[in-house]
């Protein structure tokens, strides 16, 4: 599976540029983290991708899937499923995990219950009975992210993209968050395009990276390959600016 | 050290009741027998994932919300005991940072009316006086003049992180209480937040409070950590100390910062390359 997106150009009704000529490819088995200041576009990227940008803005691209031409609606949910960065507001509040779920598969119609368990299994999600029956303000934030894990696993999408998945959890979530992630595409052979700021999280899970910089990729390379030597400017300042973070440590 | 202490907590525990229309619940405990002294021109982290009451805590010392158990005491006279004067100049002396600066500025108020308020309402300063200040504030967190103009939507939110410090700086306050005020901000924001409140702390001595999850912005700059788990006071310690942590939770905390760098791959050869902490903690 292998999904291109080439050309995309964001701009405003005034004429303002917000992404230009953006091209990247997600694969099976491998992660790409998209990483970036705020409002360097990210996720109006990811947006484009699914083809639901705001009215106000014009845009144009073109997505190939394993080669061949797909619009932004036949992609998203059959073949490709997200991951939002705010966990307590994705879910409807009036419905319980069970309708969550079952609205997932009549959306994708899969008809086989067993999804649901070895999706939530995948997910981190043992208690799988006990959590189908709780409505999602009973749930913790980090419980709420797996179940946003599971429901994306279960629509059997290719293809996952995460905005920002753990930026507001705590530290000790985000882990748990990540290893998860991490092991579910090793099995599934996922491919994965991870949205987020955080450099730590770009190190322990991505194996490819691209730095945004107002609208444009500055830089597409290797993590290991960005952590030795930061080509871009842009990339070598926000490198800085995470080590620092890490100098008590690292002068140890 | 026992003559410079600004505030002091004793058994100070808080319990929300949880009130039914329908049944009788017993209310919730979140803040048991905490007991803790800060001294003045010392900053303190309050650290714990999310639940165990650090924001509840901070609330409480800030007095936004009564204890239900213990006292607080601030240069020895008693929260309960405090007249309305007293608390007026409480207010005065601690200020507070939220983590969603968007939400925590009115967006129909030019920046100006924004910093003038509490230079109005707590200092006592004319008209000229305030605008005279609130240009100099802005100075201080580094932002353009022209800022003061503009209302709150047509700023980043760095920028308006930086006019919620302007803020609680105006009103010379002896404690600035930040609840996860760094978390949301990118990498380069957080650097220069960081920065700015390092020379705020040294520059006028002003206390810090830092209401965080992530232990890697404690030794920016505190001296002390208090970690809190499940509403008791687990552990307190100096920041920037090497020996590990003594409680269940300040050692989760402190394994739960991934490391700065990728961890080793597995490359080709695979028996060669020793399995490193990273690659263990990941499995």
């Amino acid at each position: 599976m292998r999904l291109e997106l080439n050309n995309l150009n964001v701009r405003t009704h005034a004429g303002e540029a917000l992404v230009k000529n953006l091209s990247l490819t997600i694969e099976s088995g491998s992660v790409l983290a998209l990483v970036g200041a705020s409002g360097s576009g990210k996720s109006l990227t990811c947006s484009a991708l699914f083809d639901v940008l705001p009215r106000n803005l014009i845009y144009s691209c073109e997505r190939t899937l394993n080669g061949e031409n797909i619009t932004g609606r036949a992609l998203r949910g059959k073949h490709m499923a997200c991951i939002m960065q705010n966990p307590s507001s994705a879910f409807n509040p009036v419905q319980t995990m069970a309708q969550h779920c079952h609205e997932t598969l009549i959306a994708v119609g899969i008809k086989d219950q067993a999804v649901i368990t070895q999706a939530m299994l995948d997910a981190g999600l043992d208690d799988w009975q006990t959590v189908l029956a709780l409505y999602p303000f009973q749930m913790s934030g980090g419980m709420l992210q797996r179940m946003m894990l599971a429901l994306a696993l279960m629509s059997q999408a290719p293809i996952l993209i995460a905005d920002e998945p753990t930026t507001d959890l705590d530290l000790v979530v985000q882990r748990h968050i990540l290893n998860r992630l991490k092991k579910v595409i090793e099995k599934r052979q996922l491919a994965l395009m991870i949205i987020t700021h955080d450099f730590a999280v770009v190190a322990q899970l991505a194996d490819r990276v691209a730095i945004m910089h107002r609208g444009e990729i500055v830089e597409n390379t290797r993590v290991t390959q960005l952590f030795e030597q930061p080509q871009h400017p842009i990339s070598q300042q926000l490198l800085t600016a995470h080590l620092a973070l890490y100098a008590e440590e690292t002068h140890d | 050290m026992t003559d410079n202490v600004f505030l002091q907590l004793k058994n100070v525990g808080k319990t929300y009741a949880a009130t039914s229309f329908w049944q009788r619940k017993v209310g919730k405990q979140v803040l048991s027998d905490i007991n803790l002294s800060i001294c003045s021109q010392q900053s303190i982290a309050l650290v714990g994932a999310s639940g165990s009451g650090k924001s509840t805590l901070c609330r409480l010392i800030l007095g936004l919300e009564p204890v239900n158990h213990g006292e607080i005491y601030h240069n020895g006279k008693a929260f309960s005991d405090f007249a309305r004067d007293d608390w007026q100049a409480y207010r005065r002396d601690v200020q507070l940072v939220f983590q969603d600066s968007i939400a925590a500025i009115n967006p129909r108020q030019r920046i100006q009316q924004v910093l003038c308020e509490p230079l109005h309402y707590l200092r006592g300063l004319s008209a000229n006086q305030c605008v005279r200040e609130a240009a100099r504030l802005l100075d201080k967190v580094e932002l353009p003049a022209s800022s003061m103009e503009k209302r709150a939507g047509q700023l980043s939110g760095g920028q308006l992180q930086r006019i919620c410090i302007a803020r609680a700086l105006a009103a010379k306050p002896k404690l600035i209480a930040l609840d996860e005020s760094l978390s949301g901000l990118d990498v380069l924001l957080q650097q220069q937040i960081i920065a700015l409140l390092q020379d705020i702390q040294q520059q006028d001595g002003t206390s810090m409070l830092l209401v965080t999850h992530d232990l890697r912005l404690v030794d920016k700059f505190c001296q002390q950590v208090v970690v809190l788990d499940d509403g008791q006071l687990v552990e307190q310690r100096p920041a920037k100390s090497s020996e590990p942590w003594s409680s269940k939770m300040g050692r989760e905390l402190s394994e739960a910062i991934l490391p700065a760098r990728p961890p080793i791959r597995k490359p080709l050869e695979q028996s060669y390359v020793p399995e490193t902490q990273e690659c263990e903690a990941l499995v």
